[in-house]
């Protein structure tokens, strides 16, 4: 069985996949503004290595753990309905790439 | 099997063994995080050898061009010599003051000698060594078709270096600077039909004007625009130049934005930049960002916003090699 990262096409639809979701948080009024702050290059470098992890492809990602690396946002009010958020735009940018819904879920 | 040479040490590859984990297994300490070519933590540069195209894949077109590559991902082919981003030993190279113009009346225009042997590519930066103040300054000309660098100093109340310049400076005196800085230049595609939005204010026009002069130089066949951003009308330079420019290359455009202007379509230049890149075609653009911090990191993540790509958009000097936190 192949992984999601092999059927999406490896790093270069990766790097696409970034690019769309993070525009989409960028464009939300609802979580931009914990962004604020943040190195647009840095920030997409650090989503690029998350989710080839989640794809499952030939990472080794030495991130934080998502608790850990958010407990300064968690201060600022971040809470499960904006995970929620990121769900919903990681699962459109997803789409948008012509995954199956079955491997989005 | 390859060697690779670093700082004093030299590695002998085993089958399949990255060059990370080839310097790791001497010891050495290379920054790194995710090691499998998405973080970019561990970029490195080879000043001697070929590296696989793997080894570059998604970096960006003008790290590629100066032999940045991923060490993670590099088993080369060939003997490397490499070096950390922080470790590159830059020369420091004796220059002649040519000649002095004021462009308006905070800037001013330096042309220094080429000194033998110095390349660099219009757009980067060289930072200029004078007592003992160091200051950089981004490139405006073409080195080897002008024959000389073009700085625009921008005067600095109390800056010592600016003051320099302004006041002391004259033709004839010698300075010294090191270099070349930077990742902020034209990459030739193999077609050359992409659209380039360069944006800045002030003196921020230098690194442009070079790239974009670089660009038609290099026979770029795709539009070219260059936006000019000011408060007032007095704050403009070079529109002679630019101008002439525009006639004579008809994939070239000089638009100016002066706040005080109050045009509706140009005064605001966030704005007028956003719909210019609508107007060129936001996906294959690529951009280039210079001038005051504020601005550069608002255009940035507004024209990403309108559909340029990440790694399109070029504006502060990369500080990439530490590893992220």
């Amino acid at each position: 069985m192949s992984t999601l990262y092999e059927r999406l096409g490896g790093a270069d639809a990766v790097n696409a996949a970034v690019d769309i979701f993070y525009r989409k948080m960028l464009a939300d009024d609802r979580v931009n503004y914990f962004f604020d702050n943040t190195d647009m290059d840095r920030q997409i470098a650090k989503q690029k290595s998350f989710l080839t992890m989640v794809f499952g492809g030939p990472n080794n990602y030495t991130g934080k753990d998502m608790r850990e690396g958010h407990k300064h946002l968690i201060k600022r009010g971040l809470n499960d309905t904006h995970v929620d958020i990121v769900i919903e735009h990681l699962g459109s940018t997803l789409k948008e790439l012509g995954v199956p819904d079955e491997d989005i879920s | 099997m390859a060697v690779v040479s670093y700082q004093k040490s030299k590695v002998v590859l085993q089958d399949n063994e990255s060059v990370l984990q080839g310097l790791e297994r001497l010891g050495e300490k290379i920054p790194s995080s995710c090691r499998s070519g998405a973080c970019q933590c561990c970029l490195m540069r080879a000043v001697a050898g070929a590296v696989p195209a793997k080894s570059q894949e998604g970096l960006k077109e003008t790290l590629k061009s100066q032999h940045y590559f991923l060490a993670c991902q590099c088993v080369p082919t060939e003997d490397l010599a490499v070096t950390l981003p922080a470790d590159d030993a830059v020369p420091v190279y004796p220059a002649q003051v040519i000649s002095k113009k004021q462009l308006n009346e905070e800037i001013t225009s330096i042309r220094l000698s080429c000194p033998a042997g110095f390349r660099c590519r219009p757009g980067q930066y060289i930072q200029v060594m004078q007592d003992s103040h160091i200051r950089s300054y981004s490139v405006a000309s073409l080195p080897i078709e002008d024959g000389f660098l073009e700085l625009h100093v921008r005067k600095i109340p109390g800056g010592s270096m600016s003051t320099w310049f302004h006041e002391t400076c004259q033709p004839g005196m010698q300075c010294s600077f090191r270099g070349p800085f930077g990742s902020c230049f034209y990459v030739p595609d193999a077609d050359r039909q992409f659209p380039i939005l360069l944006v800045g204010t002030g003196s921020g026009l230098a690194p442009l004007e070079g790239i974009a002069r670089d660009a038609l130089q290099q026979e770029h066949e795709g539009p070219v625009v260059l936006i000019h951003g000011s408060l007032r009308e007095s704050g403009l330079y070079h529109g002679n130049e630019l101008t002439a420019l525009q006639s004579a290359n008809k994939a070239f455009s000089y638009r100016t934005s002066v706040v005080e202007s109050g045009e509706t379509e140009s005064a605001d230049i966030r704005q007028f930049a956003k719909s210019e890149l609508t107007r060129l075609g936001a996906a294959g653009a690529r951009i280039f960002l210079c001038g005051a911090p504020d601005l550069v990191n608002d255009l940035k993540v507004r024209l990403f916003l309108a559909g340029a790509a990440s790694s399109h958009i070029h504006c502060d000097p990369f500080i990439i090699n530490a590893a992220s936190t």
